[in-house]
């Protein structure tokens, strides 16, 4: 597999459109359905730790259950 | 009004569907683009007020009894099965539709029947018919997925038909409605019913046996199954908690699997769990807003995953590869396909107007109307995960991805017809996403909804666009890998498979052993037979009437001897009489 080039431009996007999004966040009020979370840009935080969670437990248990492609066929 | 009656709208799909069968060119072209609109006309022309109930050995079987949850299901199922008729028709082979008609007949019917009896045999038809969609893929790996597949799914029947069975005996009403009964057959129904929704620890079924179906396959397979068992959770269970961290492991579990997945038809195919999830968490929750939620998401979940497995199949048709390491780049050759894949996409992350944007909200408003804070936190980032599958992952890997290979120099758009129900597919996404209050109708409880405010088009955006960068920022850490992920059928293929094996073979080297004891102790047996009794036998020969005469004695001398040794009054006489004289 060739490796992809990093896609920076649109990771500069991204970033700049996130900050933006979480500036909003002073301005605009939310309803949060987890009282124990801060009231500052709850959701950029609960997808920024949840993604990252979830993309860090992928990795984990990569090794436990990534077989070659032929495991049960041999 | 009585040719409705007389016919439902899955009935006339199966009849439609055994039709199919046999016949091909434009009859065939004919039934597969007029049967289903004439299906969606019959569905909309019944009122709540039609039902049509057949006896049958003593049990009364209601096969149409309309709800508004059932014909918003049927409505979705006949839409992907017109959108799906009109992508495979050039490609497809006549079984495979013949089947898909059936199959989605069967789940129509299941949708429109109101009784456990009616249900339990439209749900075997169904696992049959969808087991038959796989195998027209007709490849070895389809079959022995097939094979797979179908016991799930026949030991899901089984479940269900002990549960029926329960409540009958226990004189428990039969038709449709929550199941009041505390014992065991409401469990076995329960357990029957989530082993078709991929509940844990059958998620496994639907990444093993979909992706292995042919292009046009998994478009059908990926609409009825999963999302009639979510109906008939709705029917029978809303309101059970323990769907509720059924539903959290579902959503959380398509996340992960979806991550490290190779084959774009498996990350769609992982995305359906996840989206299931969602669904069946809301058939827990149980509120007015949460089943309206799942009927809602079930909807739009059929729309733009018919879209986006049509985008795959489309790809897998013309280039002949669905590994993410082998594609890529695949934007200026097929652009309409990639449009539309792009709004099938774009309506699965909850973009602003398109369908999950309306539909999703519904579920997590739910949970924090129940003030369930922790489900409504995890479903909310699971919502933004959907980036990791069939958000962005899908469309950039296939794509956007620099090119993997030579073989997307054959990538093309599909034939015009395809085409046209990919658009359509994509237009009904974003109509959906558009005309919210219209669709909110359609719901089955009356309730209302405000999506577009300006603070939740800004929380999408909060979720999605962070979750895209860290997508992108981890790109070169989950690069596509030839490999395979390791889930719960592992026990099921490998140390009970083996331990089956061993067992059967034991069985076998047991038989064999006894099978050559017996054998031999026969053969011994017929040898001294032969031997004695045989023509050179000892008993055989001719003998002098003097050794005949001295073997007569000798032998009558033993017996008295013998007889007198066991006698104790003749021993008694003989030292009496003779030997004390």
């Amino acid at each position: 597999m060739k490796k992809s080039p990093y896609p920076r431009r649109l990771i500069m996007i991204l970033a700049i459109v996130t900050i933006i999004l979480t500036i909003i966040d002073v301005v605009i009020h939310h309803h949060c359905g987890a009282p124990f979370l801060p009231t500052f840009a709850p959701f950029i935080a609960i997808s920024l730790t949840g993604g990252g969670l979830f993309i860090l437990i992928a990795l984990c248990l990569s090794p436990l259950l990534n077989r070659r492609e032929d495991y049960y066929d041999r | 009004m009585t040719a409705n009656v007389l016919l439902t709208p899955g009935l006339l799909l199966i009849a439609t569907g055994l039709l199919l069968s046999t016949v091909s060119g434009w009859r065939q072209r004919l039934l597969v683009l007029l049967l289903p609109p004439v299906a969606m006309w019959q569905l909309w022309s019944l009122t709540f007020d039609n039902g049509w109930n057949a006896h049958v050995a003593g049990f009364s079987l209601q096969l149409l009894h309309l709800t508004s949850a059932g014909r918003l299901f049927a409505c979705a199922f006949i839409i992907a099965l017109w959108l799906g008729g009109m992508f495979a028709l050039n490609s497809a082979s006549r079984s495979e539709l013949a089947s898909a008609f059936v199959y989605a007949g069967s789940a129509i019917s299941v949708t429109l029947c109101g009784d456990l009896i009616s249900l339990f045999i439209f749900w075997e038809l169904m696992a049959i018919s969808s087991t038959l969609v796989i195998w027209a893929a007709r490849t070895t790996q389809s079959w022995h997925a097939g094979l797979r597949y179908l016991l799930i799914h026949l030991a899901g029947g089984v479940l269900l038909l002990s549960g029926i069975a329960g409540l009958a005996v226990g004189g428990s009403d039969l038709s449709m409605g929550l199941i009041q009964s505390d014992g065991l057959a409401r469990w076995l129904i329960f357990a029957g019913f989530l082993v078709n929704a991929g509940a844990p620890p059958f998620s496994y079924w639907i990444a093993d046996a979909y992706p292995t179906s042919s292009p046009t396959g998994m478009v059908f397979l990926a609409a009825f199954t999963t999302k009639t068992a979510v109906y008939v959770l709705i029917s029978y269970f809303a309101g059970e908690t323990l769907l509720i961290p059924i539903g959290l492991y579902m959503a959380i579990y398509g996340v992960i699997y979806a991550l490290r997945e190779n084959n774009i038809r498996r990350i769609l195919a992982y995305s359906i769990v996840n989206q299931v999830g969602f669904m069946i968490t809301a058939v827990g929750i149980g509120s007015t807003t949460a089943i309206n939620g799942a009927t809602a998401h079930a909807f739009a979940h059929i729309l733009y995953k018919t879209v986006l497995l049509m985008g795959a199949g489309s790809v897998l048709l013309s280039v002949g590869k669905e590994k993410c390491c082998e594609l890529g780049q695949l934007a200026h050759k097929m652009p309409w396909t990639t449009a539309c894949v792009v709004i099938g996409a774009a309506a699965s992350m909850g973009v602003p107007l398109t369908s999950s944007f309306i539909t999703k909200s519904l579920i997590l408003q739910s949970a924090a109307e129940q003030h369930l804070s922790w489900v409504w936190l995890i479903l909310t980032a699971c919502s933004a995960a959907v980036v990791f599958n069939a958000g962005i992952r899908f469309p950039y890997l296939t794509y956007f991805q620099p090119r993997q290979s030579t073989a997307i120099e054959h990538g093309r758009d599909p034939d015009n017809v395809a085409r046209l129900a990919m658009l359509l597919g994509a237009c009904l996404c974003v109509a959906v996403g558009v005309f919210p209050q219209q669709f909110y109708t359609l719901l089955p409880n009356v309730a209302i909804y405000h999506p577009y405010t300006l603070a939740h088009i800004i929380e999408q955006l909060q979720l999605l666009i962070p979750a895209a960068l860290i997508f992108f920022i981890t790109l070169p850490l989950l690069t596509p890998q030839q490999r395979i992920q390791l889930d719960w059928d592992w026990f099921l293929r490998r140390p009970l498979l083996v331990g089956w094996q061993d067992i059967i073979l034991h069985l076998f080297s047991v038989g064999l052993h006894s099978r050559d004891f017996i054998v031999t102790a026969l053969i011994r047996g017929f040898k001294f037979i032969f031997r004695h009794y045989g023509p050179r036998g000892i008993l055989s020969r001719s003998w002098p009437t003097g050794n005949i005469a001295l073997w007569v004695a000798f032998i009558l001398a033993s017996y008295v001897a013998l007889y007198s040794l066991q006698n104790h009054n003749f021993a008694t006489y003989i030292h009496r009489y003779i030997g004390g004289g």
